[in-house]
């Protein structure tokens, strides 16, 4: 009897031992369909030769590597990629905390304002983007009318001529776009810090750049740590507005690491050079988040 | 009574086998680009009648957009589920994987025939036996298209030499100043590669030379190309060639912005309110002394067993044999071309369309001094892609139109 109740409560135990993994089942099912197996497909294409309708035809070790980093323009592709990133994210995440900041603030319309920083994140950036190249047209876009008929500009202006220009257009595009989730993340953080700090604060006499930067962005850091390391990689990984606006044009001037493997796998259709920048992006983002979360941590600890 | 039981099963499987043998159909698959509305249920009639004169043989259909059809097609044929038959401008790729019968070996001699010589003459791979991997199915003729009402306005007429061009060029400039723009052109990525078929070749260039050799940076392309940015120099063109594409053009053509541009056939029917004109293609008259038309033709391969679950067997071959015949049969092929705006590839069936059309007559005249791309060559879409970068290098000033040609003509060396 005893033996029988010690047995059942073991099988018990190993039943409920089991029971978050059976949850987690179908995300692990997803996550290895829809991302290891591509990871590791993509590694091993890295590493053989490929040819341009994806079937190998050996190992060519380091070979792919090479004829990448021959590509005349991966040095211009890798130094977009850069500016995007850095520009992108930190603009975004400046301009999210102040817009986070603001919407913590209680005034009238509060409601609506956030609703209406809501609705471009449930709009999805393929649309997002080819709006905007509509509106930055140089024959038909509504900008340069608008521009010209408030006498801003003495004549239209061509927006996407010069890779200068065009890829200015592009991040300021880039920020609008992340601002939604920037803003949301950091606001949900600043709501769940307590009044009390701030009315501690005031009866200190405490200013409100002293309230800024000696409580909120230290109780803010945790949200503020997610927000940068996502948007980074968010940033980094921006394929829809490039791809849309420019298309890396003029001669890959405005291309950057995702747009120039798109190009490199199906236009070029360099089947194994292109799995070898991916590699190299991923790698490249790894380090980061690794290097990121480890910094976050010694920090918290 | 065990045996009775057991010649009754015996009798039941074989019954039944025999009925499986009846009901399993040879079935083909055919993969086409979205042309238009049409495509679709066009090809879909098509197959049921072909399928109620055929009974044993089934056809299944798969339409796809321009964006998604290379790469599905490139899925299908890396788990081995190829399609029988599939439309695309160029069949490079699986040439080099030996992945497509030569057509030759599998239509019927008949078809053969009837093709177009010239267009046919393009099709063959020189370097592998004389093989066909691509047969002709559409074809579209580039011509140069002007807007008939500015051209009257400033008091000119279409230009034939590239000297009318300039001509026409300065004047229609000097009318509209900078609301127009004279010509337009595209250098972008999506039809860049043109240029050297619409200008080298009126010059005594193009892409290949008289023995079908790449020659992509002899003199005569060189110096076509640095007339035609001579003329964007001198603000005779659209103000960015290099990502304004031919649509772009078009679009600019139907309200009145552009007033001549190379385009095909089926540009007047777009802007039936614009009046839009007819001409050729304009020469260098120091060089060559005539115009040759430009002809874009989509063509149909087939794929070979490598690529698929089984082995095609004799009858299979016969049933896609069979199958093309029907395709391309005068009534039902004119039918298809007409709905998409094309012009047919077999003489037959053109000869049908041009009897009853005098204006389609005129695109089909000009078939056999037109000028294909070099699609046979298995460096073709490498060629493409280089030369559409190459182009952008010379309208972005940062390279010169003879260095650009060099880099192209080095990867095919």
């Amino acid at each position: 009897m005893q033996l029988e109740k010690i047995h059942r409560k073991q099988k018990r135990t190993l039943l409920a031992r089991l029971n978050p993994y059976f949850w987690l089942l179908p995300s692990l099912v997803l996550m290895g369909t829809f991302v290891f197996i591509p990871v590791i497909e993509t590694i091993i294409l890295a590493f053989c030769d490929v040819s341009k309708t994806g079937r190998i035809k050996g190992f060519a070790l380091f070979d792919n590597f090479i004829e990448l980093f021959n590509q005349i323009y991966l040095p211009k592709v890798l130094t977009n990629t850069l500016v995007w990133t850095v520009v992108v994210a930190t603009v975004g995440i400046l301009l999210g905390l102040i817009a986070a900041l603001v919407f913590n603030e209680k005034f009238r319309f509060r409601k609506i304002s956030r609703t209406s920083l809501l609705l471009p994140w449930a709009t999805s950036t393929l649309v997002t983007s080819s709006i905007w190249k509509y509106i930055l047209d140089y024959e038909f876009g509504p900008l340069n009318d608008i521009l010209v008929r408030l006498g801003i500009l003495e004549e239209r202006f061509y927006f996407l001529k010069s890779a200068d220009s065009a890829f200015i257009c592009m991040m300021v595009i880039g920020v609008l776009v992340s601002l939604p989730f920037i803003t949301f993340t950091l606001l949900s953080g600043l709501q769940s810090i307590s009044v009390e700090f701030y009315e501690a604060a005031e009866i200190d006499g405490a200013s409100f750049w002293d309230k800024l930067f000696h409580i909120t962005l230290p109780m803010l850091r945790s949200s503020l740590n997610v927000v940068i390391v996502m948007n980074i990689i968010y940033v980094f990984n921006s394929f829809t507005i490039v791809s849309i606006i420019t298309d890396g044009a003029p001669v890959h001037q405005t291309d950057m690491i995702m747009t120039y493997t798109y190009w490199l796998a199906f236009a070029k259709m360099k089947i194994g050079p292109a799995s070898a920048l991916s590699l190299v992006c991923f790698l490249i983002l790894l380090t980061f988040s690794i290097m990121y979360m480890r910094i976050v941590m010694k920090e918290e600890n | 009574m065990k045996k009775i039981l057991a010649i009754l099963l015996v009798l039941c499987s074989l019954i039944s086998a025999v009925g499986i043998a009846e009901a399993d159909p040879i079935e083909l698959k055919l993969i086409i680009g979205l042309y238009s509305t049409n495509t679709e249920p066009y090809l879909l009639e098509v197959i049921d009648k072909f399928e109620a004169a055929n009974p044993g043989v089934k056809v299944t259909l798969e339409v796809l957009g321009w964006d998604v059809k290379s790469e599905r097609i490139n899925a299908l044929v890396g788990s081995d589920v190829a399609p029988d038959m599939y439309v695309a401008s160029s069949a490079g790729q699986f040439v080099e994987d030996e992945m497509l019968y030569d057509v030759q070996d599998i239509i019927s001699e008949e078809l053969q025939a009837d093709f177009y010589a010239p267009m046919w003459a393009n099709c063959v791979d020189t370097k592998n036996d004389g093989a066909v991997w691509l047969m002709p199915l559409v074809a579209s003729v580039r011509f140069l298209y002007y807007n008939k009402t500015m051209f009257d306005e400033v008091g000119i007429e279409a230009p034939k030499t590239w000297k009318d061009v300039e001509d026409c060029c300065a004047k229609l400039k000097e009318f509209y100043g900078d609301e127009v723009y004279p010509l337009g052109i595209d250098a972008s990525t999506t039809e860049g590669y043109t240029l050297p078929n619409y200008f080298g070749v009126n010059n005594g260039g193009g892409y290949l030379d008289a023995d079908k050799n790449w020659a992509i940076n002899s003199a005569a392309n060189v110096e076509a190309m640095e007339w035609l940015y001579g003329l964007y120099q001198k603000g005779y063109t659209n103000p960015n060639p290099v990502i304004e594409t031919r649509d772009d053009m078009q679009r600019l053509m139907g309200v009145g912005k552009v007033a001549m541009m190379i385009s095909m056939n089926t540009l007047p029917t777009l802007y039936p309110d614009v009046d839009l004109e007819v001409a050729a293609i304009p020469y260098n008259d120091a060089n060559v002394d005539k115009s040759s038309p430009m002809a874009v033709v989509d063509g149909l391969m087939i794929f070979n067993d490598s690529v698929k679950a089984e082995k095609d067997t004799p009858e299979k071959k016969q049933a896609i044999a069979d199958f093309l015949d029907f395709l391309y049969s005068p009534e039902i092929y004119a039918q298809f071309v007409a709905n998409e705006g094309f012009l047919a590839c077999t003489t037959q069936c053109g000869d049908f369309i041009a009897a009853n059309d005098a204006e389609q007559k005129v695109m089909y005249d000009s078939v056999s001094s037109a000028v294909f791309n070099p699609t046979a060559k298995t460096e073709w879409m490498d060629v493409r892609v280089e030369f559409a970068d190459a182009i952008g290098l010379v309208f972005t000033g940062a390279a010169s139109v003879q260095d650009a040609l060099d880099s192209v003509q080095a990867i095919v060396e």
